[in-house]
């Protein structure tokens, strides 16, 4: 069974036309909501358009506080309406070293299409379980009833064909909050 | 302009495109005091369509997103901009406002723009 738990990713705003050198996209500390570190996973949006995707911090300069980001193209996709936030989680799922997109299907299991990708919407200290199929011996299936709340979500990455997260609100009383700036990291 | 665009080379555009955005965006990257835009350019191959354009943008660049506006180099400049070539990549350009009032730079700006159209491009 592979337990995971969820770092909140720093959002940052974009200017999607913007690039500096090597080709990374240059964005202003006061775009950032949170603290910037080399190497940090974040999530970049364009408001304006309604888009968001991920990127990874590649250079701070303090002096002129812009931050340099190489962002990956393909995993835009546009931010979830509220329609959606009222209805679930969406969520980055990290396993290792590699992160996979997933996205919410409310409860089937047909997978919509290669690379869809994430995003998310949490409670304060949510927890999460992963699941995958049981012909892969590296997983095993977390019993539904020591969950609280279940969500089911479907992994297009290739590397495992699909995952099903479930998520467990916990003791939480403070109810549902918009939170499109977390990650969940394998522990 | 840099580079040596023909004047009927398309100017791309991704948002943001709203005025308070492009303001906030053209003082932060200024070059030495001068307000500056990001956008791309590209030429036109011959039967290429703009769809096509921007679909070789998008891997070119890479850049993506909903929504893209179309310009020509003719109309920046006849809109008193400059494009100045800043690659990386290649196809990447500023567009200095000068050192006039930057609101009307920024209408100016706007103004040069077709309407927004789907980018053909976006994949979500």
């Amino acid at each position: 069974m592979a337990v995971v738990t969820f770092s909140r990713a720093t959002r940052v705003r974009i200017d999607l036309n913007v690039r500096a050198r090597h080709g990374l996209v240059r964005a202003g500390f006061e775009d950032a909501n949170g603290p910037l570190s080399v190497g940090d996973e974040v999530v970049v949006f364009e408001p304006e358009d309604g888009i968001e995707g991920l990127a990874r911090v590649q250079e701070l300069d303090e002096t002129e506080r812009f931050v340099y980001l190489d962002v990956d193209w393909s995993t835009f996709i546009e931010e979830p309406s509220e329609e959606q936030a009222d209805g679930g989680n969406f969520s980055y799922i990290a396993n290792s070293s590699e992160t996979f997109a997933l996205k919410e299907v409310y409860g089937t299991t047909s997978s919509t299409r290669s690379g869809s990708f994430a995003r998310h919407l949490l409670w304060p200290q949510v927890h999460y379980a992963l699941f995958a199929p049981s012909s892969d011996p590296s997983w095993t299936i977390l019993p539904r009833d020591a969950l609280t709340v279940v969500y089911s979500y479907f992994e297009i990455a290739p590397v495992v064909p699909i995952v099903t997260a479930y998520v467990d609100y916990g003791a939480s009383e403070e109810g549902p909050q918009r939170d499109t700036s977390a990650l969940v990291r394998s522990t | 302009v840099s580079h040596e665009l023909p004047p009927d080379a398309i100017v791309v555009r991704f948002a943001p495109m709203t005025t308070e955005r492009l303001t906030e965006r053209a003082q932060r990257d200024a070059v030495g005091g001068r307000p500056r835009l990001s956008v791309f350019c590209r030429v036109q191959a011959e039967g290429q369509t703009v769809d096509e354009l921007l679909e070789r943008l998008w891997a070119e660049a890479p850049v993506t997103g909903k929504n893209v506006w179309l310009s020509t180099t003719r109309r920046i400049q006849e809109a008193g901009l400059e494009l100045v070539h800043t690659p990386e990549p290649d196809c990447h350009y500023d567009v200095d406002l000068g050192t006039g009032s930057l609101a009307d730079a920024v209408a100016s700006f706007q103004a040069a723009f077709d309407p927004p159209r789907r980018n053909p491009a976006w994949r979500s």
